[in-house]
């Protein structure tokens, strides 16, 4: 294993705020036309349009919310960069135990469990806290580190 | 790629989302609300977990109802403890290690408490 400092709980911490934020701003570019034109087309006075275009957008709406976040986290993790946008700016990137970028595979089991484990109890995110090598449930299942970069 | 002062950020970020978060449970009643976080394991199963009331809790304890606090959910107070310990060591140090709380027994003492409490609060009364 070649040498590596840690990332810190800290500079994790931050990084996934950044990333919510990005993610956020996306989902709302998204978002807000869609329903910008039903509330446009209700103003109109066609307001079966309206209903059918909000009715019509909240699916996707809702897989975006969702599948968002995973693709924007596998994309950039499994890249050259192999960090988040919150990762580069915290100066931090993950790897495998051989000091590797993450293959696809892994990069979607990480974010999965990543988001699983949020969802069932946020007070999992604090893990990191209580082992020396600073790794996450998600990153014990799939036996990576979070590095400075 | 962008260059920002790594530690600036980091303590920046850190100060906005603790104020952030502080303000949002004191002003913000998760009982009558419904904003936040809901727990899927009681949806699902109708057990509580270690964390359930854990938000009602804080937002009890920013008001300085210790005793309702309590009752929702005694872990509120050493987990709130180890956040605010968190935030000044990340806020003070440029690279904190957390030395006490990552010794093996340390961390396996606060398993068993977690699990402990667990299964004593969802004991039949």
């Amino acid at each position: 294993m070649t040498n590596f400092t840690l990332a810190g709980f800290g500079a994790r911490l931050v990084a996934q705020i950044i990333d919510s934020f990005i993610v956020g701003f996306a989902m709302s570019l998204i978002i807000i036309p869609i329903f910008g034109i039903g509330a446009l087309t209700g103003a109109m006075g066609d307001s079966d349009t309206a209903g059918l275009i909000a009715g019509l957008a909240i699916l996707p709406i809702i897989l975006m919310a969702f599948v968002g976040p995973v693709i924007y986290e596998v994309f950039m993790l499994s890249s050259s960069r192999q960090a988040t946008f919150g990762k580069v700016i915290m100066k931090i990137k993950v790897i495998d135990e051989q000091g590797q970028r993450l293959t696809l595979g892994a990069a979607v089991g990480r974010t999965l469990i990543k988001y699983l484990t949020v969802n069932f109890c946020f007070l999992l995110w604090l893990w990191p806290l209580f082992n020396k090598e600073e790794q996450a449930l998600h990153d014990l299942i799939v036996r990576d580190l979070v590095i400075r970069d | 790629m962008l260059q920002i002062p790594f530690p600036a950020v980091k303590k920046t970020v850190i100060v906005i989302a603790a104020i952030s978060v502080v303000s949002f449970y004191y002003l913000s009643d998760p009982e009558k609300s419904h904003v936040g976080f809901a727990c899927l394991l009681h949806h699902s199963t109708g057990f509580l977990c270690w964390g359930c009331g854990g938000q009602r809790a804080f937002h009890e304890l920013l008001h300085g109802n210790l005793q309702k606090a309590f009752e929702l959910n005694a872990l509120v107070f050493p987990v709130v403890g180890l956040l605010a310990h968190v935030l000044v060591c990340e806020l003070t140090k440029q690279n904190p290690s957390y030395p006490l709380i990552r010794k093996r027994r340390v961390s396996l003492g606060i398993l068993i408490l977690v699990i402990g409490f667990t299964i004593f609060r969802n004991l039949p009364t």
